[in-house]
């Protein structure tokens, strides 16, 4: 246990560095505006365009009337994905740019604190991230009771963790492909595209919705409002819960064996 | 003017060696404007009927989000082209040996710029055919229709590149050019009418020329008349922008030659 928190811990530490001293700024801002225009351009057709009419079919598969609140609930989610994905995700590949990674392989350092750190780095960053876009639409008329704000920090961890697993997996076929660019951007809108940010999955067609339910932020999402806008609590959710641990689980399983394995050849491989 | 058409077309060239093959082409041209499209479609899913009489029935509306979607992806093409282009030949030293050549610096910009848009030529003709398709009718006035849509997003989106492209030259932190998108997509009205922005987002809009080209794009291939004050209005945008790129590449060139380091990173 120990050489994973050492790993972690001197990992985070330098992670932090880097991002205070090379980009303090671009990278927060860039994800901040990209999030803000995302709440905007619904709120935007909503009010503007629909005069605050929704659907009876959002009404039904959303269980909610409530169109803003459940839009800034989705992309508050998809800020904490995109960054632990942009973080964690890309850290591998980053080294092997650098040209550190020989060192890393060769160093007795855990595997698994190395991407630990990594997570826990961007953790904050994230929060204020999270915070922000909750600000911002709250400000555009969401409305977050008060008293919810103990269980949304419980899914604030849930949902950054399970985006954890999801990260060990895309990182692993970054390394393979010694791509970030489309891997990044190809995972990032079919989160948005599949997970329900937007809109109901339930609006998407049936073999969509099969498929969507591979990613464990579907399950995670729809829990986290079935909580704040249904007024449900955690025991109701358990199955959606539990479904989407055992997904996450699987994309961690899946992505840290392929790592281990790939990692063997993977300094041959870097200079093909 | 016979040297600046030999460095556009080698630039044309280059791009379409080093990317017309790259997978990268067929998830940014293809995949991910289609996976955009479909995002933006499933959103109006959430609300009653549709927003406007002219976009009533399911062909109109699908034609008026895809033409939205393609004028965007060619406008956000250049960002993309622009910064990382750039910043590769920067690493590589590419970029300080160009400069050591006698070629024209705004003949290069525009070369750049018109090479990454005919990467996105075969993307423009795969979506105008799903046009085609939608308003299921070939004729001659639909040809023509697209030839003008292509000179209109020809014309703007190469000096829109040529302006990315001075930016990226001018400061190797580019990537500040990414936050664009989401604000140009918006102002722009690349998934709402442009009626439909209030007031004080229609005193910024003008500052995209995607805004214009995406109007008018859309008036050719829905049957609506072009109003002739935003051409006016685009001609103006245009030669401001080139004015800019003009300028801000001679305050470049001046202050790297002082500090010569075009080459770092």
């Amino acid at each position: 246990m120990k050489p994973v928190f050492l790993t972690a811990k001197a990992v985070t530490l330098k992670n932090r560095i880097i991002t205070n001293r090379a980009y303090p700024l671009s990278s927060f801002t860039e994800r901040v505006v990209g999030s803000i225009f995302s709440i905007i351009f619904p709120v935007f057709i909503y009010y503007f365009i629909f005069n605050c009419h929704i659907s009876e079919s959002f009404t039904k598969h959303a269980n909610t009337m409530d169109y803003l609140t459940y839009i800034v609930l989705g992309q508050s989610v998809n800020i904490i994905a995109v960054s632990t994905l942009m973080s964690v995700g890309r850290c591998m590949i980053t080294e092997i740019r650098e040209g550190t990674l020989d060192n890393f392989l060769l160093s007795p350092a855990s595997r698994i604190g190395y991407f630990l750190g990594s997570y826990v780095e961007q953790f904050l960053r994230s929060m204020l991230e999270f915070s922000l876009v909750l600000l911002v639409g709250i400000t555009l008329g969401a409305r977050i009771p008060a008293e919810k704000v103990p269980i949304i920090a419980l899914f604030i961890i849930f949902m950054s963790l399970v985006c954890f697993c999801m990260a060990i997996l895309i990182s692993t076929i970054m390394v393979f492909t010694k791509d970030t660019y489309i891997t990044q951007n190809t995972f990032f809108l079919l989160i948005d595209f599949i997970c329900g940010v937007l809109f109901p999955v339930e609006c998407l067609p049936h073999w969509l919705q099969y498929i969507s339910q591979l990613m464990p932020l579907t399950s995670a999402l729809k829990a986290f409002r079935n909580c704040i806008l249904g007024n449900q609590s955690l025991q109701d959710n358990w199955i959606l819960l539990a479904y989407s641990s055992i997904i996450s689980i699987v994309f961690l399983a899946i992505g840290y064996c392929y790592f281990r394995k790939f990692e063997k050849k993977l300094i041959e491989n870097i200079y093909v | 003017m016979r040297n600046c058409l030999i460095i556009c077309s080698a630039e044309v060239k280059k791009a379409h060696r080093n990317y017309f093959k790259s997978i990268s082409n067929y998830f940014s041209l293809l995949l991910w404007p289609i996976l955009s499209f479909f995002t933006t479609y499933y959103t109006y899913s959430s609300f009653d009927n549709y927003f406007d009489p002219d976009l009533a029935n399911k062909t109109n509306f699908f034609t008026f989000l895809i033409l939205g979607c393609l004028g965007h992806n060619c406008f956000w093409a250049m960002v993309q082209g622009g910064v990382m282009q750039i910043r590769e030949e920067r690493r590589n030293g590419a970029l300080e040996i160009i400069y050591f050549s006698p070629a024209n610096r705004l003949a290069l910009l525009y070369g750049r710029a018109l090479g990454d848009f005919i990467q996105n030529t075969w993307m423009f003709f795969i979506f105008s055919s799903i046009i085609v398709m939608l308003i299921s009718k070939f004729t001659y006035i639909i040809l023509f229709k697209i030839i003008g849509s292509f000179m209109v997003l020809l014309l703007t989106s190469t000096i829109w590149g040529g302006l990315i492209n001075s930016i990226c030259i001018a400061t190797r932190d580019a990537g500040f050019l990414f936050t664009i998108g989401e604000p140009m997509n918006f102002f722009s009205a690349v998934k709402f009418p442009l009626k439909n922005l209030p007031f004080w987002a229609r005193a910024i809009s003008p500052i995209f020329p995607s805004t214009y080209c995406i109007y008018i794009i859309r008036a050719i291939f829905m049957g609506n008349s072009v109003n002739t004050i935003k051409i006016l209005e685009l001609l103006t945008c245009l030669s401001i922008i080139v004015a800019i790129t003009y300028i801000l590449t001679k305050i470049t060139e001046i202050h790297n030659r002082k500090t010569g380091n075009l080459q770092f990173y």
